[in-house]
């Protein structure tokens, strides 16, 4: 991680100055708790636009809980979540949601146009889809590569598919964040790195922000890492150090960056 | 077939007719509530609804017999209390944390219970089994016209709320995300399912109606995939299967209920079956 450090020239300022510094997401002493202990507690965070950022953190240390929060889906007990200044469920037009794709239920037969138009559906849609819909979809679906793939059932598409569609699905409101919950769960290495180019060409547009669980490989990716363990840290990737990640997840881990361990790293440059 | 030709014709066989006309309509309603309610895996809840519809039926006959009250016949108060269930499910189910599934099997037993508690203190002797497996003779000419504004009800509520539903069925979450009213339409499906079930429980009865909900739509999931046309096909199956169950049941002198639904089984064994069979052939051949 040392060498990651090293390779760092940008701090947190110099890298929010690259942004328009208009915080899409601003959250201000943020509480939540689903029983007593707090899941999240004190948490204040901004994220710019255009920003590419991960959030990190161990399996119940609120990673998700923060990402429902963003999207409206929970509430805070205490403290504010603001999108461009008003409520999540004020501006959810603009914030577009990519879930695993395992967590659908594949017995649902759907076909890929059915699931990207989805992401157009609203309170006063009528049957059916109009063609400046359905052209939009296609758009969606092309920016994914899967324009092929429209007449085809969602269920029987690879992992990595998918997880494209659901990009597309999420792309096709045209939103200015995207929020993605661990988009390379459930999918080989080489979806795996497909996924994480198309998202890079994607935050170029849009604030991408993305629950991930392989840090070593997205800090390749992303800008900042957003440190989540009820209470919240953000840092720019370069300035993330091994140390830091253990405190976070409090055990010993090995950091994989750039396909090599921290281990390997060292023989590497030895 | 003549037989059968002249026994459908004949005045006085009219609950033959009735109950004819109404496996058809209701077939329409179960088809489409049968789709969603199977696509969104709330079989089990729409089971608690129609077992607790004993509970309205018992009241209303408790009620009727008791104190000669009879402005709430056996099928208001199975209305009434099936749209209760709902509610109470909608909440159950959304809201409750911990043992949903257990509190929704208590409610399924609690609602029989308190049904047969009723029917126990009704004056005279109320056989339950027409309830609960249905009986043709309990069609009335009034059913019908029921039936024909269920079936209008339900067509319109889908054509108003096909992608809203849809999209509630296929992702929940994604749908709150687009600020689809899910709690709304959850609680919907369920009413519509209650009130699907009541109209349909004099022809099979609150226990064997879940297995006409939803083995149609199973049948119909084996040769179509768009959600559209399961409801279209599972309607048809739904109709065959009623109207070869009701012909299978006058000829063999058995409750229509459970001839029905034993038609609708074994077209579903059949379908399969050949479909297995199908892909088997299939990897064979693929392997020589």
């Amino acid at each position: 991680m040392s060498e990651i450090k090293e390779n760092s020239i940008e701090s947190a300022a110099e890298l929010h100055n690259d942004f328009r510094n208009i915080p899409a997401i601003c959250i201000r002493n943020l509480y939540f708790s689903y029983q007593k202990e707090p899941v999240l507690e004190e948490v204040n965070l901004d994220i710019y636009e255009k920003e590419f950022v991960s959030v990190i953190g161990p399996n119940g240390g609120g990673k998700t809980t923060l990402l429902k929060l963003i999207l409206g889906l929970l509430q805070p007990q205490k403290g504010r979540v603001l999108i461009y200044n008003e409520k999540p469920e004020k501006q959810r037009d603009k914030i577009g949601y990519v879930p695993q794709h395992a967590q659908l239920d594949l017995s649902f037969h759907a076909t890929v146009m059915e699931v990207v138009l989805m992401g157009l559906v609203h309170n006063r849609q009528w049957f059916y889809f109009s063609q400046s819909a359905r052209k939009k979809a296609m758009d969606s679906l092309a920016i994914v590569g899967l324009v092929d793939f429209a007449n085809n059932l969602f269920s029987r598409l690879s992992g990595g598919q998918r997880q494209r569609v659901l990009i597309a699905r999420a792309l096709v409101s045209q939103p200015r964040i995207l929020l993605f919950d661990e988009p390379t769960a459930h999918v080989d290495t080489v979806a795996e790195k497909n996924l994480m180019d198309l998202l890079k060409q994607i935050s170029k547009e849009l604030t991408v922000i993305l629950v991930s669980h392989d840090l070593g490989f997205v800090s390749q990716y992303v800008d900042t890492v957003v440190c989540v363990n009820r209470m919240v840290q953000k840092h720019p990737t370069g300035t993330l150090t091994g140390t830091m990640i253990q405190e976070l997840y409090r055990q010993s881990i090995e950091m994989v960056h750039h396909g090599l361990s921290e281990t390997q790293e060292r023989h590497h440059h030895e | 077939m003549n037989e059968i030709w002249n026994a459908f014709t004949d005045p006085n066989f009219y609950f033959l007719r009735y109950a004819f006309f109404a496996g058809i309509l209701a077939s329409i309603s179960f088809g489409i509530v049968g789709s969603f309610v199977v696509t969104k895996n709330i079989v089990s809840l729409v089971g608690a609804i129609s077992h607790s519809v004993l509970a309205g039926v018992g009241f209303a006959l408790f009620l009727n017999y008791r104190y000669h009250f009879t402005y709430i016949t056996p099928f208001y108060g199975a209305l009434i209390v099936s749209i209760l269930s709902a509610f109470i499910l909608s909440f159950v189910s959304r809201y409750l944390i911990g043992r949903k599934d257990a509190i929704i099997g208590a409610i399924w037993a609690i609602g029989m219970a308190i049904g047969m508690i009723f029917m126990a203190y009704t004056p005279g002797y109320v056989d339950p089994m027409s309830y609960l497996f249905g009986s043709t003779l309990l069609i009335t000419k009034s059913d019908i016209n029921k039936l024909i504004i269920l079936d209008l009800v339900i067509f319109a509520i889908t054509l108003f709320y096909y992608p809203q539903l849809w999209a509630y069925c296929f992702d929940e979450e994604f749908a709150s995300v687009r600020n689809i009213p899910v709690v709304f339409l959850s609680t919907l499906l369920l009413v519509m399912s209650a009130i699907t079930v009541v109209m349909m429980m004099p022809m099979v009865g609150i226990i064997l109606v879940l297995a006409q909900l939803s083995i149609p739509v199973l049948i119909a999931e084996q040769f179509v995939s768009r959600l559209y046309l399961v409801m279209l096909l599972s309607t048809i199956v739904c109709m065959l299967t009623s109207a070869m169950g009701l012909i299978g049941s006058y000829k063999l002198d058995l409750p229509a209920g459970p001839v029905i639904v034993l038609t609708s089984m074994t077209f579903y064994l059949i379908v399969a079956g050949c479909i297995l069979g199908l892909k088997v052939i299939h990897s064979i051949k693929s392997k020589e």
